[in-house]
């Protein structure tokens, strides 16, 4: 045996082995296979890469922030950079392939955060899992676009929300924000975008989005009316407090009505007015067609103590409108105070008696009409004590010729009058004036006098009526006929009779006057104490530091002073009917207290604490 | 050095018997048998090229994806290597690069290394060889403490949405590497390292 024989008898068996060659090197092959088509899968899975420009990247890191449509991830964040100038970040984010197609111009992205808001909180995920890129598009496929720029606040409703979108106009300074409910019935049936302020700065408008099948209860004789805070009213029925949902009294919110039946169907961006409360919607709402107001500007000399937003605007004694803004404007005509104040008015054409279809156009040429006749605009008071500070819109032919002019500013001015004086018969002031001029004690003087005088006449008639010498009328008949007729005789010559029946009868109906005066007085007065007590409980419920506080005490210093003046009225029970041009004091008074009732005394918000 | 092909007997690879040159099977075991398995060479390249494709989506694919609070996240090796090195656990850092990059790349290549020796004919140092091939044999196993520790951690962690974690397409990966490579020393016969000495310079010692 030699190893060659050994080698040979081993050999057959190599080239039997080397037929398994094959065998193994399926592995290799088969590796690759199984690689590359994952390789092939994985790359032909990518969605698209579209870029997104955000104002800023907080919290978004690449490889981890989602982008995320209906809470679905729909794609990663790849990378973050900044775009040209850095003026922004840009996001470039790879989609899924599925949803790929329906990336058109319709999508829309913003940055979701958590949110902490008076109705909830919102985005808490994101507390634990970081932002994520929220994503909306509609269901249809259109042109594929790979840059967006990404929406600074969430869109109202999401695409395929059904609804109606309104545009509210508000007066600026409101509550509003974005997010804010719109509320009917109490429920919560929509939501307000992002307020914007318009040019002029006077009023706020901001979108709003109303759910089907609420959105169903809009008809152009809707209303709408600012929720926000709470309302504290104080009126002959006492005391009303009124806060309409929590969340809008911190949010602010706007509430709708339908006061008058009958509107017409609304569509999509129908434009409606947000009125401050609901009773100055109720009202506006029996003025169908509401014209857009009337603005005017008016340039007031001096300091005018009291005029502020909201200041009523009176046309013949009717609420016409008010104060939209004040603004102090420097004016060179080279006198010492160069400083004017300039007071914007929003009025109300059919207010002021224009007919609801004229233009603005029409309504200002009509004014212009009417101020060449005399009409002005001038500071006035009104108020049980006349210390509020109104505008009043008085024809006054006698003044010098003027007329609207139009300021560079693009204003229409109205001319102004002097501020009228105070009318001294007006108010409780002057109430107290003319009873402090009434010549009570002499009058009292000679009323008593002739009550005096008539107790004596009757004394001596009655005298001479059972004197002892009645039995001995037959005989003494003919001599106290006589007598008698003596003293008729005199009496009547003398007018005494005349003289007694007069002052009888006018201090009987003076007294039967101040009777019934004197007997309402102290119920007045009872209720006026009522009001205060209720005014009271309120208080009580608020810390004494805070402003409600002080401006309720100042409302009750106001009712303890009214109460005690009619409580002295009542005291000084002598006042002479004719003293009253209106006749009976009783209704007098309560017209007073009607007027006084009229005004809100206090109408608080929130932002008052 | 004697071998058994020195003396036309034939080793079994299994149970170490001796047999007659005429037996194509070990009268112990069955092991079918050789003097020298000749197209082991062609085994050793074919689970080596294997090992070495399937090693590289091993890398490129997320090893593990790790859902913690809402926030998942997919570390590769390489990554997460980096990773345990920004938090300072260099250490772990250490054990993980060794067990899942340094072990399969040192693999590789020594494997590639014997394997061109012995197919080259030339002075060769039997016995460093040897070692190597033990060597490669006893620490290829080692090379799945990275399965494992996915393994562990895929079964431990899982705590819905808190943290939870899932294997990534590149443990599997990863594991079938380490299997094709551990195959691959082991389809070596190393039988062939002394052939390969005997018919170069015949070594000293």
């Amino acid at each position: 045996m030699t190893p060659e024989d050994n080698t040979t008898i081993a050999r057959p068996k190599v080239e039997t082995r080397k037929r398994s060659f094959s065998l193994v090197w399926l592995m290799p092959v088969l590796a690759i296979v199984i690689s590359g088509y994952v390789v092939w899968n994985n790359y032909n899975d990518r969605g698209p890469l579209i870029t997104i420009v955000l104002q800023s990247g907080a919290g978004i890191s690449a490889g981890a922030t989602e982008v995320r449509i209906r809470d679905l991830k729909v794609g990663v964040v790849e990378d973050i950079g900044f775009s040209d100038g850095m003026t922004a970040v840009e996001v470039n984010v790879r989609l899924d392939k599925d949803i790929a197609g329906y990336v058109d111009k319709d999508a829309q992205f913003w940055l979701v955060e958590p949110q902490v808001t008076a109705r909830g909180v919102t985005g808490i995920g994101t507390l634990l899992s970081g932002v994520y890129i929220a994503a909306n598009w509609d269901g249809v496929e259109g042109e594929f676009q790979d840059r967006f720029t990404a929406l600074t606040v969430p869109p109202l409703a999401s695409i395929g929300e059904e609804g109606t979108r309104i545009v509210l106009r508000a007066r600026a300074g409101g509550q509003l924000a974005a997010g804010a409910p719109v509320l009917t019935s109490g429920l919560e049936v929509g939501r307000i975008g992002q307020p914007e302020l318009s040019k002029t700065g006077n009023t706020v408008t901001m979108e709003a989005f109303i759910f089907k099948p609420y959105d169903a209860r809009l008809t152009s004789n809707t209303r709408f009316w600012d929720a926000s805070g709470l309302s504290l009213n104080l009126g002959a029925q006492g005391l009303a407090l009124k806060v309409d949902s929590l969340a809008a009294l911190i949010e602010g919110g706007v509430t709708f009505g339908e006061p008058v039946t009958g509107g017409q169907p609304v569509s999509d961006g129908q434009v409606f007015d947000v009125f401050p409360t609901e009773a100055a919607a109720r009202e506006n709402a029996f003025e169908a067609n509401v014209l857009p107001g009337i603005n005017l500007s008016v340039l007031l000399e001096g300091d005018i103590n009291g005029l502020n937003l909201d200041t009523l605007v009176r046309f013949r004694g009717i609420k016409a409108g008010e104060v939209a803004d004040l603004v102090g404007v420097a004016v060179d005509d080279g006198s010492d105070n160069p400083v004017r104040l300039r007071v914007d008015l929003r009025l109300s054409p059919t207010r002021l008696g224009l007919s609801r279809d004229q233009t603005a156009d029409e309504a200002i040429a009509q004014l212009k009409t009417r101020v060449a006749n005399g009409l002005r605009a001038r500071v006035g008071q009104e108020g049980l004590f006349g210390q509020t500070v109104i505008l009043e819109l008085v024809r006054l032919p006698e003044q010098p010729a003027a007329e609207i002019t139009e300021g560079e500013d693009g204003r229409l001015y109205l001319p102004t009058a002097p501020t009228a004086e105070a009318d001294p018969n007006s108010g409780v002031n002057g109430l107290v004036a003319r009873l402090s001029s009434l010549p009570i004690e002499e009058l009292m003087a000679a009323a008593t006098d002739a009550l005096g005088n008539v107790s004596r006449l009757t004394t001596t008639a009655d005298g001479l009526l059972q004197s002892e010498g009645l039995d001995r009328i037959p005989r003494t008949l003919d001599a106290t006929l006589g007598e008698v007729r003596t003293l008729v005789e005199a009496i009547r010559n003398g007018g005494a009779i005349d003289n007694l029946n007069a002052t009888l009868q006018s201090a009987d109906s003076a007294l039967k006057s101040v009777d019934s005066a004197a007997a309402s007085l102290p119920a007045l007065a009872a209720r006026l104490n009522t009001a205060a007590g209720n005014l009271e409980a309120v208080i009580a419920g608020y810390g004494d530091q805070s402003r409600l506080y002080s401006d309720l005490r100042g409302v009750l210093g106001d009712f303890a002073k009214m109460a005690e003046s009619f409580r002295s009225l009542a005291a000084s029970n002598a006042i002479p009917a004719r003293s009253f041009e209106d006749g009976n004091p009783c209704v007098l008074s309560y017209q007073l207290f009607l007027d006084f009732s009229w005004q809100p005394a206090a109408q608080l918000r929130l932002t008052d604490f | 050095m004697m071998t058994a092909r020195d003396h036309g007997l034939i080793t079994c690879r299994s149970c170490g018997l001796l047999a007659e040159p005429e037996t194509s099977s070990c009268v112990r075991c069955e092991t079918p048998l050789a003097s020298r398995d000749t197209a082991s060479l062609q085994h050793v390249w074919a689970w080596l090229v294997a090992g070495l494709i399937i090693y590289v989506p091993a890398n490129v694919y997320p090893m593990l994806r790790t859902t913690q609070a809402f926030r998942s996240q997919e570390s590769t090796i390489v990554g997460g290597v980096v990773d345990l090195v920004h938090h300072g656990a260099i250490a772990i850092a250490a054990i993980v690069f060794i067990a899942s990059v340094v072990i399969p790349v040192g693999k590789f290549i020594v494997i590639a290394y014997l394997a061109v020796l012995l197919s080259r004919r030339g002075p060769k140092n039997a016995h460093r060889l040897h070692i190597l091939h033990e060597a490669v044999e006893f620490i290829g196993r080692w090379s799945m403490i990275d399965v494992f520790v996915v393994a562990i951690l895929v079964a431990l962690v899982q705590f819905d949405v808190l943290a939870s974690i899932q294997p990534g397409f590149a443990a599997a990966c990863f594991a079938l590497s380490v299997v094709f490579t551990m195959l691959s020393a082991q389809a070596f016969d190393p039988r062939m390292i002394w052939d390969a000495t005997d018919e170069g310079a015949p070594h000293d010692a």
